[in-house]
């Protein structure tokens, strides 16, 4: 059974320029203990879904449709009091550039117990001590935890965020980009420490990259997102072997083998889209190679074609044959 | 997404502009023209003769005198009108010099850096330490009595603020990439400082001007408060304020609230306006919560 | 222990702004024109002693000479005679410097104690009706010349309703030992609590006209770095972690907000100083603007630059004095 389910969001940035389109009616659900992977190039809205979930989305931006149900409750209805029981202990969230999020003027250790203290009936030096396990289990020396945010190192901070949003012991983590400041290796190193832990603590993951390779090593499922609505889902294993959606393929053609034969560098033709006015067709029919008429004029549904792999595209069977 | 750039000018700023800087803007700008009118058409639209004597002594606001008389009959309206090209035309004056200064100083500075930029860092900060209105009454007296003398013991005391202004802005814009990518092309320095630096100088121009003018026409009724500024019989308003106070403890009320009106009205034009103008010309986006 | 290096490096670096305003001021003084020996003297004194005393005084050796000696002098403390007192500047000054420091101190404190949480909620509350009536306030206040607050003050609150006296410091009966010569202070070291209530009457209008037309800069400034901090990333962190409202305003907002506020109560300061030396001619407060005004326009010399060294002085602790709390509340600054 599915302890995430979103259906239908549509989440609207009202800027004085015009109105942003930023998740246009994107649907999927996630089931407990799974890590289901939300890839799609910058600006395509996948932050804003992660955001929207969290119900952390920044003015002038809104949620203006849909519903997200959390272990079957919609909780777009529930106040922001009731809501903030939730917060953290249900839902928590590991943001993109560990800096930020951590307020200079407090210790790594007050902030991480900050969030125990409020969810847990904890005292005060128990809260420390688990602190510290949490730490330990991010690979983090106990002793940091009276260091303020800038005494820590770029690949540190982010693992004492990753220990911060385990805090409250969640059931559902969402991790924003949690790679994209790091070095390569540093990069690695997270992605193997949220894989085991995901594993250790049977949590349930929404991770968000534009990276489909770091999907391919932590989650079970991918979702690709192209202009503000889902284009493919399907499980790790499937996407790199079947993909049928031609923004899918491109995407995995895009980042090169380490291993593999030298080749140039295909890159995805065209500009990414202006989400005042998304065209009316499929919004990724500009750049689509086998784009046909039908595409400019009909907008593709999201629909399960096989077992568990969706795809939103007129022509899906026809071009995965072709490969 | 890209902002034609023809296409923002004032006008459009103004429209895109709250409703609250909107309404600044209007209200300042009159109360501005008014102060203009005055300081331009003043001895021609007033009452009375600003300096005529008549036996109709300390008389209260009535419909002939409508803020009253002084202690020599004369109408302080008229006086008032009359005075505001001291009190303002002093203070404008005054900005004008000293925004110029600091213009020039603030700029050279920032933009030629190194031990003459260090050297008047050290100068200007110990001086924009120390208030300035002190400073002021220092060199008032040094000047010696005079217009030009006031003038120029205000604009001196403002310098400080004007330099720092001025040389923060320069500093962020030299290090922007593009003023490297002009001097490769070979461009002097002057140039480059007349073309891509002063530009911006425009954008904060206007706010810096009224701000300016709002503090100057602070500084100089002040000095004619204390009896430093122009003297009797010029009926600047800090100095009207100055003698009207002899005739407090006597009832007549009238000879200290009207000057410190005029100059009210005066600095709350210009804060309007100030205000209105920032906001409008430096619109901030980001919004949480 | 670490921190009481910080306050001596501090003040260490102040010694070159204070050189600097008193170098100016003593070739400033140099321009003034006026004979000191006639000042103090009059016009009658004859010619012939004149010299002698000119000479005794040194005021007949060259400019760079005197400026050497004047640099002696006051590294040891010595400002000089007063040319119309015929007293050392130092003892004047420090008869009269306590008033200056009480009336501006208090009304600092007052613009702080109301101007600063006004600036807070116009911020949490951004664009409600206590933002705008506030800002509509503060503009209004802004634009209102001191002087002109202080003679309405007194008008109404001295004159037409009488609750508060309109001059002075205290009333002629006040009799109270002088140990730091703040009386609000001293009143209550000696338990002395009509002294304390008298002292109050008279500091009452003085204060809030000082503390009033500083409130608007303050209120101002608070509700800028608060609004600058509360679209921080980190308030975002705060309030994904579900934590009740008030800890994410006040602990995470609140605690980074007010870290510049500690400095702008540096410069609020500074501003308000300059108010003081009309504050005092208005309330006939015998106190350092009272002081210059005299030596200002009677020209005597020794005076005025003593004036100026005391007014650096303060300025330059009071600078030392906030950067010192501002590093002790902001962990990011070392020392």
């Amino acid at each position: 059974m599915s302890i995430i389910e979103v259906k239908n969001l549509k989440t609207y940035f009202f800027t004085p320029f015009g109105v942003v389109k930023a998740v246009d009616g994107v649907s999927f659900e996630m089931k407990k203990g799974q890590a289901l992977g939300l890839v799609g190039e910058s600006g395509c809205g996948k932050t804003t879904i992660a955001y929207s979930i969290m119900r952390l989305v920044p003015l002038p931006g809104k949620i203006v449709d849909g519903e997200i149900l959390l272990d079957g409750e919609n909780i777009l209805e529930l106040s922001e009091k009731d809501f903030k029981k939730y917060r953290w202990k249900e839902l928590s969230m590991v943001f993109q550039g560990a800096m930020a999020a951590f307020n200079p003027l407090f210790k790594i250790g007050n902030q991480i117990s900050e969030a125990m203290l409020y969810h847990m009936k904890i005292n005060k030096k128990d809260s420390m001590k688990r602190s510290g396990e949490l730490l330990e289990l991010v690979g983090i020396d106990a002793d940091r935890l009276n260091n303020y945010p800038w005494e820590l190192s770029g690949g540190m901070r982010q693992r004492a965020m990753i220990a911060m949003a385990l805090a409250a012991n969640p059931t559902v983590l969402v991790a924003d980009e949690p790679t994209t400041a790091l070095d390569v290796i540093v990069s690695r190193q997270i992605m193997e420490l949220i894989k085991s832990i995901r594993e250790k603590l049977d949590l349930t993951m929404l991770l968000i990259t534009h990276d489909i390779s770091v999907v391919a090593q932590t989650c079970d499922e991918v979702v690709v997102m192209y202009a503000g609505k889902l284009v493919e889902k399907a499980s790790v294993s499937e996407i790199f072997k079947n993909s049928y959606h031609p923004y899918t393929t491109a995407l995995i053609k895009v980042f090169p083998s380490i291993k593999g034969p030298n080749r140039d560098l295909e890159g995805i033709p065209g500009n990414p889209l202006d989400l005042m006015n998304p065209p009316n067709g499929c919004r990724f029919a500009e750049r689509c190679l086998f784009a046909k008429e039908k595409c400019f004029r009909d907008e593709p549904i999201f629909t399960e074609v096989e077992n568990r792999h969706l795809v939103a595209c007129h022509y899906w069977k026809e071009i995965s044959m072709r490969n | 997404m890209s902002v034609k750039k023809s296409g923002v000018n004032f006008i459009t700023l103004f429209k895109a502009a709250p409703l609250s800087s909107q309404v600044m803007v209007v209200i300042g700008s009159i109360f501005t023209l008014i102060l203009l009118i005055f300081v331009t058409l003043g001895p021609y639209i007033t009452p009375h003769d600003p300096y005529e004597f008549t036996k109709n002594i300390l008389a209260p606001p009535s419909a002939i005198n409508l803020m009253g008389t002084d202690n020599l009959g004369r109408d302080l309206l008229s006086r008032l009108i009359f005075g505001s090209r001291y009190s303002l035309g002093i203070s404008l004056v005054a900005v004008g010099l000293s925004l110029f200064l600091g213009l020039i100083l603030g700029s050279g500075s920032g933009f030629f850096g190194g031990n003459l930029d260090r050297v008047m860092m050290l100068i200007m900060d110990a001086l924009y330490i120390f208030p300035s209105f002190i400073y002021m009454l220092v060199l008032v007296v040094v000047l010696g009595p005079g217009m030009w003398q006031t003038t120029l013991a205000i604009s001196i005391g403002r310098i400080p603020y004007n330099f720092r202004l001025i040389r923060s802005l320069t500093i962020s814009i030299k290090e922007r990439g593009f003023i490297e990518a002009e001097r490769v092309l070979g461009a002097g320095n002057w140039y480059i400082i007349r073309k891509h630096i002063m530009p911006y100088y425009i954008s904060i121009l206007f706010v810096v001007v009224s701000l300016g003018m709002a503090s100057g026409t602070l500084a100089i009724s002040g000095l004619g408060f204390l009896g430093l500024g122009i003297p009797p019989p010029t009926p600047e308003w800090g100095t009207e304020l100055s003698s009207g106070r002899n005739f407090l403890l006597g009832g007549h009320w009238w000879l200290v609230v009207f000057p410190g009106f005029f100059v009210m009205i005066a600095m709350l034009g210009f804060n309007l306006l100030s205000e209105g103008l920032d906001t409008m010309l430096n619109p901030t986006v980001r919004r949480l919560k | 222990m670490k921190l009481k290096y910080y306050i001596t490096t501090r003040l260490v670096m102040a010694i070159p702004t204070i050189f600097i305003l008193l170098t100016s001021v003593f070739f400033l003084m140099q321009v003034l024109p006026g004979d000191p020996i006639v000042i103090m003297y009059g016009e009658r004194f004859p010619t012939v002693y004149v010299e002698q005393i000119r000479h005794n005084l040194g005021l007949d050796r060259p400019i760079y000479e005197q400026y050497l000696t004047y640099l002696g002098k006051l590294g040891r403390g010595d400002l000089g005679i007063s040319l119309i007192h015929k007293i050392p500047v130092i003892q004047k000054i420090r008869q009269v410097y306590p008033v200056t420091l009480e009336v501006a101190l208090s009304g600092l404190l007052l613009a702080t104690i109301i101007g600063v949480p006004m600036g807070i909620i116009a911020a949490v509350r951004r664009d409600g009706i206590f933002d705008h009536v506030s800002r509509v306030a503060s503009l209004y206040i802004q634009s209102n010349p001191g002087f002109w607050i202080a003679l309405l003050f007194q008008l109404f609150f001295g004159l037409w309703l009488g609750w508060f006296p309109i001059s002075g410091r205290s009333p002629p009966s006040f009799d109270l030992p002088k140990i730091t010569g703040l009386h609000i202070i001293d009143s209550i070291l000696a338990l002395d609590f009509t002294a304390f209530r008298q002292t109050l009457t008279y500091l009452f209008l003085p204060c809030l006209t000082i503390g009033i037309t500083s409130i608007p800069m303050l209120s101002r400034l608070t509700r800028a770095a608060m609004l600058n901090v509360l679209g921080e990333d980190y308030m975002v962190t705060a309030k994904a972690k579900g934590l009740p409202q008030n800890v994410i305003i006040y602990k995470h907002g609140m605690r980074n907000g007010l870290l510049p506020v500690i400095t702008s109560i540096g410069g609020t300061f500074t501003w308000l100083l300059g108010g003081t030396v009309i504050a005092e001619k208005i309330f006939a407060l015998p106190g350092l603007g009272s002081l210059l005004m005299e030596s200002l326009l009677g020209r005597d010399f020794t005076m005025i630059q003593g004036i100026v060294a005391i007014y650096a002085l303060i300025v330059v602790i009071m600078n030392t004095l906030i950067d010192v709390v501002y590093a002790a509340a902001d962990p990011r600054v070392q020392y």
